[in-house]
């Protein structure tokens, strides 16, 4: 079955990719993130840079594009949202 | 010493703690990650919260003569929108989910009943049946036993809205009020479990 993501959950899927697959620290290009966290690439911009604004992640200019890593306040954010969201679901509710 | 007073004052006052608690739980987590969900779970206990201070105001005035016996009702009134209001957000939450995941259960069809306050403990009634099914299914989806508490809750306070119904309808079960609020505040009281254990794992000193 398929479940339609909230924008809050689309967000977090963003944060976790980045900070799962950037293992060298070192940043990660949005084709990956476009692939793992399977969002389309309009959305994918938007969302990155509100991310970057707020100041959940990082931006690494590169000299093709830009590469993403997530800040301590990006890793605080995903923390609070997986308790948060163990919360949602002990009431039968989803973020 | 006569200690029913203090009775209902301490009941009263424990569905107002209990319910702002997890009101106050949810309010934090949607200012920390900003989710829908949990700002309307948030405003759906605060508002059920609410609704218990009304009620005791309404049960201190009920004994004064007049006006003032006039006030119970209108103040009897105001905690019946509250909790209505609170279980809309509450069912709210829910719907949103269902809208994401599924059809919709049904919306059942209210029996229109004579007078504002009835008809306000009908909806209720029915909105707490409605997040009860959702919960269920919630349960059966996730199969986490802690749902299964909250189903619980939520089957208390629909047995507390069925033994205030009586007392409104059957003047002689009006000695048995109480017993509407214990179960009333048993609900809350197993609802809240969740959030003390969240609590106490740290949650709400989580986030950036």
């Amino acid at each position: 079955m398929s479940v339609h993501r909230s924008q809050i959950r689309i967000i977090a899927d963003v944060l976790s990719v980045i900070r799962d697959y950037d293992l060298s620290n070192d940043g990660i290009g949005v084709s990956i993130i476009l692939r793992k966290a399977n969002v389309s690439y309009s959305r994918l911009t938007k969302i990155l840079s509100d991310l970057v604004r707020l100041g959940l992640l990082e931006e690494l200019e590169q000299k093709r594009g830009s590469k993403y890593r997530i800040s301590k306040k990006g890793e605080e954010f995903l923390k609070a949202y997986s308790k948060f969201e163990e919360f949602a679901s002990s009431y039968g509710l989803r973020l | 010493m006569d200690f029913v007073p203090l009775l209902w004052g301490l009941l009263f006052f424990l569905g107002a703690y209990v319910g702002s608690s997890i009101g106050y739980v949810s309010l934090r987590g949607y200012k920390t990650v900003g989710s829908p969900s949990l700002l309307k779970m948030g405003f759906a206990f605060i508002l059920i919260g609410l609704s218990f201070v009304m009620k005791y105001f309404s049960r201190i005035f009920s004994t004064g003569p007049g006006t003032l016996g006039y006030m119970s009702s209108e103040f009897y009134l105001t905690a019946s929108i509250l909790q209505v209001s609170g279980l809309f957000f509450l069912a709210l939450s829910h719907f949103s989910k269902a809208m994401y995941e599924r059809k919709k259960l049904p919306l059942m069809t209210l029996i229109p009943l004579a007078g504002l306050t009835f008809t306000l403990n009908s909806i209720s009634f029915y909105l707490i049946i409605y997040i009860m099914a959702e919960t269920i299914y919630s349960y059966l989806r996730m199969k986490r036993r802690g749902i299964l508490l909250v189903i619980l809750g939520l089957f208390l306070l629909a047995l507390g809205q069925v033994l205030e119904w009586l007392t409104l309808f059957y003047p002689q079960f009006a000695p048995y009020a109480i017993s509407s609020l214990v179960v009333d505040v048993l609900g809350l009281g197993v609802l809240v479990l969740p959030t003390i254990r969240f609590v106490n794992n740290g949650g709400v000193n989580v986030g950036p």
